[in-house]
């Protein structure tokens, strides 16, 4: 097995765990924990973003770009737009899977289930 | 990194090894120091997210990969190996994670070591709500007064990150441990830049 095939085989299983992540159901909203916890310390408690976790996939897409680009480039010319380009297409990608499986859940399957 | 030129000296231990150790040192060991800090960055950008995201929770290995490591020394030297039992945590995870380098290891063991509660049948594992942690690390069950009222043996060292938030955080910390495992593989069969040829003379 060659360098490329190694590199491309562990970024797909990147991009697959981060798909089947991203659309897993989610469990219970409990952030915070119960109240007799204590304060909030970074870094050792989780913070407290359960309704916008959406958001928290763009610097993960960008931080993605970051190191795969320093590692693929054959050199850094370009390298902050080839980072910006990357960001975008993991983004845009992860909207279109987002379209495409919220169609065939309730688009497509209610539809098949009417027909028979 | 790709590179153009021949095969004969392009397996690097070295870098790897150092790849390994600190993300980006493999690539700055070569030469390429820039190309070694924006995987620095990268990979520790989102090492530190996912434990910026999730807390402690985002690296928990349940102490599996240890209790290989101890089980393999304990075959080499004769000595009978005594595994942790740990009750819960998503070593799966702990898979990609660890390629993050010592980084992962240490926040792992501080999380199983300083964080999780142990059982009175030794078993290591996260603390409940309601419950708490002692100086050695024993639970400290809900108890009851003299009353009968309940009260709590302690507060939870560190609050469970769940759902979303939980997810999102070890996807960051496994993928951080993913792309430097493809800067490893690339820095381990890649050549040590070459001083820059004076103008002029031929290549």
């Amino acid at each position: 097995m060659t360098r490329g095939s190694l590199i491309t085989c562990f970024a797909s299983l990147a991009c697959v765990a981060n798909v089947a992540m991203a659309q897993s159901p989610a469990g219970p909203a409990n952030p915070t924990g119960p109240a007799e916890v204590g304060p909030y310390r970074p870094f050792i408690d989780p913070i407290d973003a359960q309704s916008y976790w959406f958001a928290l996939l763009i610097p993960l897409a960008l931080g993605i770009a970051i190191a795969y680009k320093a590692v693929r480039m054959p050199d850094m010319n370009g390298y902050p737009r080839q980072v910006l380009f990357m960001t975008v297409q993991i983004i845009l990608g992860m909207v279109a899977l987002a379209l495409a499986f919220y169609l065939f859940v309730l688009v497509y399957l209610p539809w098949a289930s009417g027909a028979n | 990194m790709p590179d153009s030129s021949d095969n004969s000296d392009r397996w690097q231990p070295v870098a790897a090894a150092l790849a390994f150790l600190l993300p980006g040192a493999g690539h700055a060991y070569l030469g390429h120091t820039a190309r070694g800090a924006c995987v620095l960055v990268g990979v520790g950008g989102l090492f530190g997210g996912g434990l910026f995201i999730a807390g402690l929770d985002a690296v928990d290995s349940q102490l599996f990969v240890q209790n290989l490591a101890r089980s393999a020394i304990s075959r080499v030297t004769g000595t009978p190996a005594k595994p942790e039992i740990v009750a819960d945590g998503d070593s799966i995870w702990f898979l990609g994670t660890m390629f993050v380098g010592p980084a992962a290891f240490i926040v792992d063991n501080i999380h199983q070591y300083h964080f999780k509660v142990r059982e009175p049948n030794g078993v290591l594992r996260s603390a409940r709500p309601g419950e708490g942690r002692g100086p050695n690390g024993e639970l400290l069950p809900i108890t009851t007064d003299s009353r009968g009222v309940r009260t709590l043996g302690g507060t939870p060292p560190n609050r469970r990150a769940l759902a979303r938030i939980g997810e999102i955080g070890t996807l960051y910390c496994t993928i951080a441990g993913i792309l430097n495992l493809i800067a490893i593989i690339d820095v381990a069969y890649s050549r040590r830049r070459q001083p820059a040829a004076p103008a002029g003379s031929n290549p």
